[in-house]
């Protein structure tokens, strides 16, 4: 439809025309990309003045690299690159795999009732909001009335307090995102397994394909480009970590592994009225973020020919 | 026609995805006082009703918006009766965003941010204030000072409000929520205050602690007597950013060393004998306080989950008897009294007590002259008509009694006239404040200005144990209080090194406190505590603390 030559655009109207109400229907998600996700960025710009309310961005004295510089040189900011690095590099590594290998499973499954019904619990948790979540995760690991520490007190083990331990947080944190979210991003890996020719399958079987080798040779293979896809846009996301949860589940006593760039955004941002910095912090986050994704677009058309763009 | 119809089909479909986008709300949205006994006013209040407003305030129908705090404990209900009767009173309409008080200095803080605010904002806190207030935000109500005779006796016959002006022409915002010295229903206002379970002490021949030794062993023996338990009670409170250690430890300091600790100023103390601040982990006495609560830690007195415990939790724990003393909200009694009783524990007996002290230290609380303070906007429409209705609405006589018992004869009468009011209710004979904050939305949060003491008008309730507390109360307010400071900064600067010192050090004073408190750290971490809050800044911030 849109071809370019030496002149430049060519433009296919008359498919245009044949085609004009999918163009309607792209219309809504355009402008509301465009609302909520360019023109916000124009606020981006306050990080390079110290910011007047009142008066706005034009009557607000500029100050260069001022917060960034006090972001490099605040007590806090290697902590913060290391907390919200791991959990990033933990989500990718624990996180990612576990819905691929939970679509291949259902895959697997021969018995249609119990495939549809454990695909319906899996993707259950997904609808629960995360206040509700982090407060059903400290009931159970109360340390005073828990069930899995009056598990462990009938045991004979002392009580373990999970919520309030830094050597826990990283693994409840990751270990509820997972039981969370992987049923619902299952649903895409299963779209893309079902694409797969079944004609592959039985090409294998007649080969002598096993069970394993057949997953390892026909299914991986046909779903890696959205395995792909999927993954560079967790590393374009990788240090959007959802700070919600992380509030409800920090406290003073785990700052040193829980305290990331968004927590401490909230802190500075929100409680302290500290705007300025703030955006600061946030835009050198975005960068660090686009700094990955771009990374690890080139890697993957290298080695797989495949990539976002 | 089948293209037209799909045509219009997929116009439809737009049109409704694209509705709930558009569609939105509107902008909906320290030199202290000294220590002393109550004062008697130095001239006589205008006590005829309005105190010299005009009603009605507006000839003609006027509507202003504002944003509360809408308390979890008492959520909006629609026979709320202060602002339907003020505007009868005085023509004003006050559209009222009311925002839940668990995420309330988040939306403050957005709402700010976008520059377009309500007419009238609650809780905004005096350093806020004082920072955008001069740069245009706020108006500045001291123009009008001559059109509300109200506030302008407040100002000249109450002590303490003076400070909170940014100059001696200039206030950016109003007082409120103040209770006078002498009034017992003024214990503990706002900040928290020790309360502990009577019935448990009788039943256990135990006597009310008076020092923090005595408190030591009254929870060593409710632990003995429910092992189960953990008999000190403590939880987050989100005015204080979820501190797992300022609600104590600010009551408790006072009563520890006499160091006044205030949630605005980051772990800085202010002695109210030398006039200065200084950083609270250097005073002396403050190592031993932590010490103390970390034993009581360690000894399975105190909670361990006091890092995470929020209100439901402790609710939880208080009303199953697994914790019998805690530093609350002096309303957290009542509450909790109320839910006791209706799930039929009739012995349940939740009450404050006077402060446990360390011997040789007075008997006092940290209490604020106002409990919170509110800012008008710069861009309020016919400001001295609203700065009129407001001046009635918080100040005047008949605006104190409608935003704190009520519609006279209908929420209250009188019992002795002009001095003795009574809360009235159709659904219960021997109402109290809280059922009557539950019901019809007085004494409410931000929605007061003055109590009726200010003008020697007092309540009375048939609950013997309420009557208890409040007398309670009267031997406390007799020693005096100690109100809490305010600090003004005046050159942006200094408000700048406060804004980037002071969140690191209470950052790191928090993480680094509840690590020895629950024993994830040795005490004698203590030192290196100072040592980095040094390095962070803390002589910078204790320069412009201290700046005259």
């Amino acid at each position: 439809m849109v071809k370019t030559n030496k002149q430049g655009l060519n433009i296919n109207w008359k498919q245009v025309r044949n085609d004009r109400l999918l163009y309607l229907l792209l219309i809504i998600p355009l402008v509301q990309i465009l609302i909520f996700r360019y023109l916000p960025i124009a606020g981006l710009s306050i990080s390079f003045f110290d910011y007047n309310v009142v008066g706005g961005i034009f009557s607000s004295k500029f100050t260069g690299f001022k917060w960034f510089q006090r972001l490099f040189a605040s007590p806090n900011f290697l902590l913060l690159l290391k907390n919200s690095l791991i959990l990033s590099l933990y989500s990718i590594v624990f996180t990612f795999p576990m819905p691929i290998i939970l679509a291949i499973s259902f895959n697997e499954l021969s018995n249609k009732v119990f495939k549809k019904v454990a695909q319906t619990i899996s993707y259950m948790p997904y609808f629960i909001s995360v206040v509700i979540i982090v407060g059903i995760m400290n009931q159970l690991l109360s340390p005073s009335g828990g069930i899995i520490n009056l598990f462990l007190t009938s045991l004979g083990v002392e009580p373990v307090y999970f919520m309030t331990s830094p050597n826990w947080f990283r693994f409840l944190y990751i270990f509820s995102d997972i039981w969370q979210s992987s049923g619902w991003t299952a649903i895409i890996y299963l779209a893309a397994i079902t694409s797969i020719s079944g004609d592959l399958y039985e090409a294998a079987e007649i080969d002598g394909a096993g069970r394993l080798q057949r997953i390892w040779h026909v299914t991986l293979p046909g779903i890696l480009p959205t395995i792909i896809i999927l993954f560079l846009l967790k590393v374009g996301h990788a240090m959007e970590l959802g700070y919600e949860k992380v509030l409800l589940m920090y406290s003073p006593q785990t700052y040193e592994v829980a305290d990331i760039f968004d927590t401490f955004v909230y802190r500075r941002g929100i409680l302290s009225m500290d705007y300025s910095f703030a955006t600061a912090v946030g835009l050198f986050k975005s960068v660090v973020s686009f700094i990955l994704v771009v990374g690890a677009n080139k890697i993957s058309h290298k080695a797989a020919d495949i990539g976002l763009w | 026609m089948k293209n037209i119809g799909s045509t219009l089909a997929v116009l439809f479909f737009c049109v409704c995805v694209a509705s709930p986008m558009w569609a939105g709300g509107g902008g909906q949205s320290a030199a202290p006082a000294a220590s002393a006994a109550p004062a008697a006013p130095a001239q006589a209040i205008d006590m005829s009703g309005s105190g010299g407003i005009q009603l009605p305030v507006s000839r003609e129908k006027l509507t202003y918006t504002a944003m509360l705090s809408e308390q979890g404990t008492a959520p909006y209900r629609d026979s709320f009766v202060v602002f339907p009767e003020l505007e009868r009173r005085t023509n004003i309409h006050m559209d009222v965003t009311w925002v839940p008080d668990t995420n309330y200095n988040d939306r403050l803080s957005v709402v700010l941010a976008s520059g377009d605010i309500p007419d009238y904002i609650a809780n905004v806190r005096v350093p806020v204030a004082n920072d955008l207030g001069p740069k245009g935000l706020f108006l500045n109500t001291w123009q009008y000072i001559d059109q509300m005779p109200n506030m302008k006796w407040c100002f000249e016959n109450i002590d303490g409000w003076e400070p909170y002006k940014y100059s001696s022409s200039e206030l950016y915002q109003l007082l409120v929520q103040c209770a006078p010295d002498s009034d017992p229903q003024g214990f503990g206002y706002w900040r928290q205050i020790p309360m502990i379970r009577l019935d448990i002490l009788k039943d256990l021949n135990l006597s009310i602690p008076k020092t923090f030794d005595e408190l030591y062993n009254v929870l060593t023996a409710m632990k003995k007597a429910y092992p189960n338990s953990y008999p000190w009670i403590n939880g987050l409170d989100s005015s204080m950013g979820n501190s797992p250690l300022q609600p104590y430890i600010e009551q408790m300091l006072i009563a520890w060393n006499g160091d006044i600790l205030s949630y605005d100023y980051h772990y800085t103390v202010y002695d109210p004998k030398t006039k200065t601040w200084a950083f609270a982990l250097e005073r002396p006495g403050f190592r031993e306080l932590i010490e103390y609560v970390a034993r009581a830690y360690r000894e399975g007195l105190l909670d361990p989950e006091i890092a995470v415990m929020r209100g439901p939790q402790w609710e939880e724990r208080a009303l199953n008897d697994k914790g019998f003393f805690s530093y609350s909200y002096w309303n957290s009694s009542d509450n909790i009294n109320l839910k006791a009783r209706d799930l039929g524990n009739t012995k349940f007996q939740m009450m404050g007590i006077l402060p446990p002290v360390k011997n040789g230290i007075p008997s006092v609380l940290v209490r604020q002259v106002c409990n919170s303070t509110v800012a008008i906007s710069a861009k309020v429409k016919n400001p001295e008509m609203f700065m009129r209705y407001v001046d009635y609405w918080l100040y005047s006589k008949d605006g104190t009694m409608l935003s704190n018992a009520g519609i006279p004869e209908v929420n209250w009468k009188w019992e002795e006239p002009g001095k003795i009011y009574r809360l009235l209710d159709p659904d219960r004979p021997n109402p109290d404040n809280e059922t009557h904050k539950e019901k019809y939305g007085v004494r409410y949060g931000n929605t007061t200005g003055l109590r009726p003491d200010h003008f020697d008008i007092h309540g009375v309730v048939d609950n013997p144990e309420t009557n208890m507390y409040y007398q309670q109360q009267l031997i406390y307010n007799k020693k005096g209080t100690n109100p809490a400071p305010v600090v003004i900064f005046r050159d942006p600067d200094d408000a700048d090194i406060f804004r980037e010192v002071g969140q690191p050090i209470r950052d790191l004073v928090e993480q680094r406190l509840i690590r020895i408190v629950t024993g994830v750290d040795n005490i004698s971490s203590y030192d290196s505590i100072v040592a980095e809050c040094k390095r962070i800044g803390l002589d910078r911030l204790l320069t412009v603390l201290n700046k005259k």
